[in-house]
């Protein structure tokens, strides 16, 4: 079996009494979607927490990279981002008071150097390099269909729109694995559809992507492998059809052992 | 064409500056200028901390004082001049706001404001207090006046003459603001924003907080220790009392008011608090009451401040969020 | 006196005004708790409520009622005053900007405590006035440590204010919408609780027990200046925050707790030293309990 992209392994996260995560293990290969899901409270967004450096395990590894994984452990965020790991919020988290474009600009802050001097200065390559982050945050706009709205306020687009946005400021750190908290909570039927495809788009670019989502018609479509938490422990793990059948994720679900789940077995 | 339209209306404000004196020769107005002019520069340093990284600092006045007391010990003791003594003051400063924050930013919010404080009232009662070295409560005496070298006249001293400190202090400022104004556009002035709108984003995002955090700190705390200096050497002595938590205060009214981030705002700002007192000279023993009274309107009537960006604000960082979303508040 | 008398005695003076920071920095705990304000204008109100039972005090004097009357009067005048003041700063000053950022907020405390401190001056003068001894004189002599009748009203005195105060806030209606309030106030709104009449009484409440506070620093130090409100104030802050702010026994413990330490700092350092100390300690402790002594650790939510 090839050697995994991320692999999070026997991870547990405790907040006073609660367990939010329990020997939670989570092997991610290059190129794969995988869809995270699980009841509310389940601990997937502590799961991303740990993993993009907000949060500090209590016990576990997280390793990161395909030729010489890396501990991510005790990594601040910043540092994780320039490993290469973006992510989205549940909550979008926009920077309200800032354009489109430059929301997506400083997501490119990893992949440039412009210091003190060259800021103060005005320096040749700190314009250079200005220059060449707003080009790129432009592919991005138009690979998220947002190239007409650069100048808005980031705060001032629709709902819908801000997902997008947010996905084009993950992006713009150029990362090896995208990390996407409910990308679809909130959206209409046709902002779905939208976001599916851009999904898709991203996908298509060769991207590893773990995708926390409730609703199945996104997560189903998109994802080669689905992961289940509940109470913090991985309660299944496999191909999107054979998670529908599997009666554990049934009960995680609605609460009770179902009949029908019983007849399926 | 609105950045050429605001560049215009900016050189304007300066040419204005720059005749003023020529058209009114008043030293005492001169020197209420001056002053206010230097708490631009004041502003404009802490805008850096509070308007684009929004971290609330109230003990600004210690970098001020810092620079001050730099700059006298070394022309006192070592006769440095005070060109000379301009960039040990800087730097000292400087230095200390990085000292300051590498430990105080593990705090956060409220609490970091209250450490800024405790910094602030530490640095001055030491500074009271450290009498073989500072001169205790009277302070150091006989700081020498800058000077510089005239065509037909050599080397003259600026003295206790109000202009020569006023241009010098205009020409600073708006050094000052110029190199605020790219920052605040750069790359690194971007990150900082980012911080103040949204701390946790801006992490994941990429962004060094702590490390931009410091950096603000650091030119922050060399722009007040600048002013430390020309403070300094404009009075020709330095005491414990000029830097205390009032004078903090006042320079964060002055960011505020002049909104977030703000240059022009910081500058505004200053002007009018700086000037406010004078101008409430004639009520006399009543200023400060009616000063109180102006801050308190002043934060109701704009809330953004005069140039401040946070009315169009969305979401945004623990600093400018609503500390609550209220209900309408009446009856 | 041996050394160990020494320690007691600089504990007993540390407990005696760690016993009225500790009444102040309810205040300021309280109002955060339910607004998340830095109410700045609070050492102000405290000092608000000495200079008005010295006024009740001195219109008194001619009536040679006996000490422990006119000790009533004057509370009552205090807390009174002081209760009306907090309450209208709050509905004129405070409530209007609710929904405007936190900086702002907190910069119309400074401008509030400004104002009233300028106004405490126009009115009462700038120079210390002399507060009368009303408690008679007595003294103990314990071992080698003295103590005074003051001293013991004093401890009494915010001893029960602050037992009262926590059964208020435990076990009676309006304690529960003020702790419902401090955990979210729009859900409370919703709930139908009167949050703006929960958030009025609270500033009532704090404004009270410092004026309270101011009573007794008057009779403790005799003399009173309207600075000391700003001094005090800071210092009563400094332990609301030492203990948690927002947390109401953090502020009890903190307040005495840097009393202590006062004392101790002020018998065994030099006096001039002893601000710098209560500063250095609060620094000091933030920086390993970024949330103060009793502050809860609220994980940021992503």
């Amino acid at each position: 079996m090839a050697q995994a992209l991320l692999e999070v392994e026997g991870l547990t996260k405790r907040f006073g009494g609660v367990v939010a995560l329990e020997d939670v293990t989570l092997r991610v290969h290059q190129g794969e979607t995988v869809g995270l899901i699980g009841p509310n409270g389940a601990g997937k967004t502590t799961l991303f927490n740990c993993v993009t450096g907000l949060l500090r395990a209590d016990r576990g590894a997280i390793r990161f990279g395909r030729r010489n994984p890396e501990s991510l452990a005790g990594l601040a965020a910043h540092h994780i981002v320039q490993r290469g790991i973006a992510r989205t919020f549940q909550n979008i988290r926009l920077f309200g008071s800032m354009s489109v474009l430059e929301n997506v600009v400083l997501g490119t802050y990893q992949r440039t150097h412009t210091g003190l001097w060259g800021a103060a200065l005005a320096t040749r390559e700190a314009r250079q390099e200005q220059q060449w982050a707003a080009e790129r945050a432009m592919e991005l706009l138009e690979l998220v269909r947002l190239q007409d709205r650069a100048e808005a306020l980031g705060a001032s687009l629709p709902f819908g729109l801000q997902r997008r946005l947010e996905i084009a400021r993950a992006l713009a750190s150029d990362p090896v694995l995208l990390l996407l908290d409910e990308p679809a909570a909130g959206l209409n039927p046709v902002e779905k559809q939208a976001l599916l495809a851009l999904i898709q788009r991203i996908k298509a670019q060769g991207l590893t992507m773990v995708l926390i989502e409730h609703d199945m018609h996104v997560v189903m479509p998109i994802s080669d492998r689905v992961v289940v938490l509940d109470y913090g422990k991985t309660i299944a793990e496999g191909s999107a059809e054979a998670i529908q059948r599997d009666a554990r994720v049934i009960e995680a679900y609605l609460g009770v052992p179902q009949r029908g789940a019983d007849a399926a077995r | 064409m609105l950045r050429n339209r605001q560049l215009w209306v900016w050189w304007a404000g300066v040419l204005a500056a720059l005749v003023l004196p020529l058209v009114n020769p008043n030293p005492y107005q001169i020197d209420v200028l001056a002053t206010a002019l230097l708490y631009g520069l004041l502003a404009l340093g802490l805008n850096v901390i509070v308007g684009l990284t929004g971290v609330l600092h109230l003990g600004y006045a210690a970098f001020f004082a810092i620079g001050a007391y730099t700059y006298g010990l070394l022309n006192l003791h070592a006769g440095l001049p005070f060109w000379a003594g301009l960039i040990p003051a800087a730097l000292v400063a400087g230095l200390a706001g990085v000292a300051l924050g590498l430990p105080a930013l593990r705090v956060r919010g409220d609490y970091l404001a209250i450490v800024t404080l405790g910094f602030g009232e530490i640095v001055r009662i030491a500074f009271t207090n450290l009498e073989q070295w500072t001169g205790g409560p009277n302070g150091l005496l006989g700081i020498a006046h800058p000077s510089c070298w005239v065509p037909g006249r050599g080397v003259v001293s600026f003295g206790v003459s109000s202009a020569p400190y006023y241009y010098l202090i205009l020409l600073l400022t708006i050094l000052v603001a110029g190199l605020c104004a790219r920052l605040s556009r750069s790359r690194v002035g971007r990150a900082w924003i980012a911080i103040r709108e949204d701390e946790l984003a801006a992490s994941c995002v990429g962004i060094p907080v702590l490390q931009l955090k410091l950096l603000a700190q650091g030119i922050g705390g060399s722009i007040a220790g600048l002013a430390g200096a020309i403070f300094a050497s404009k009075q020709g002595t330095v005491t414990p009392d000029s830097f205390d938590f009032i004078l903090s205060v006042m320079i964060l009214a002055m960011v505020v008011l002049g909104g977030l981030g703000s240059i022009r705002g910081a500058i505004a700002g200053a002007l009018i608090l700086g000037t406010l007192p004078e101008l409430l000279r004639g009520f006399e023993q009543y200023r400060m009451l009616l000063f109180g009274l102006a801050m308190i309107l002043i934060m109701r009537i704009r809330p953004g401040g005069l140039f401040g960006a946070a009315h169009r604000l969305g979401r945004a960082s623990s600093l400018m969020r609503q500390r609550t979303a209220c209900p309408a508040p009446g009856g | 006196m041996n050394s160990f008398e020494l320690l007691l005695q600089q504990l007993a003076n540390g407990l005696t005004l760690g016993a009225i920071y500790a009444l102040i920095a309810l205040g300021y705990t309280m109002v955060y708790g339910v607004v998340q304000l830095i109410n700045f204008a609070h050492g102000e109100i405290f000092i608000a409520g000495a200079y008005a039972a010295l006024t009740v005090i001195l219109m008194l004097s001619g009536l040679a009622l006996p000490w422990w009357a006119v000790l009533g009067l004057c509370t009552a005048g205090a807390v009174l005053g002081c209760g009306a003041l907090g309450w209208g700063i709050e509905r004129l000053a405070y409530r209007p900007i609710r929904r405007a950022p936190r900086l702002n907020a907190f910069i119309t405390a400074i401008g509030m405590s400004f104002f009233l401190q300028n106004a405490l001056m126009l009115i009462f003068g700038a120079t210390d006035r002399q507060f009368p001894t009303l408690i008679p004189l007595v003294r103990w002599q314990l071992g080698g440590v003295t103590l005074t009748l003051i001293q013991l009203v004093i401890w009494a005195a915010s001893g029960a204010l602050m037992i009262g105060l926590q059964g208020l806030v435990m076990s009676t209606t309006l304690g529960k919408a003020m702790r419902a309030t401090s955990q979210d106030l729009v859900a409370c709104a919703l709930l139908g609780i009167p949050v703006n009449r929960v958030i009025a009484i609270t500033f009532m409440i704090g404004s009270m027990l410092a004026a309270v506070g101011g009573l007794l620093f008057g009779l403790y130090y005799n003399t009173i200046n309207f600075h000391d409100g700003y001094l005090v104030g800071l210092k009563a802050f400094t332990a609301a925050v030492l203990g948690g702010i927002g947390n109401m026994p953090g502020a009890m413990v903190g307040g005495i707790l840097l009393g202590l330490l006062e004392g101790l700092g002020a018998g065994y350092l030099s006096a001039q030293w002893k601000n710098v100390f209560a500063f250095a300690i609060l620094v000091v402790l933030l920086l390993f309990k970024p949330r103060g002594l009793f502050g809860e650790r609220v994980a940021e939510r992503a």
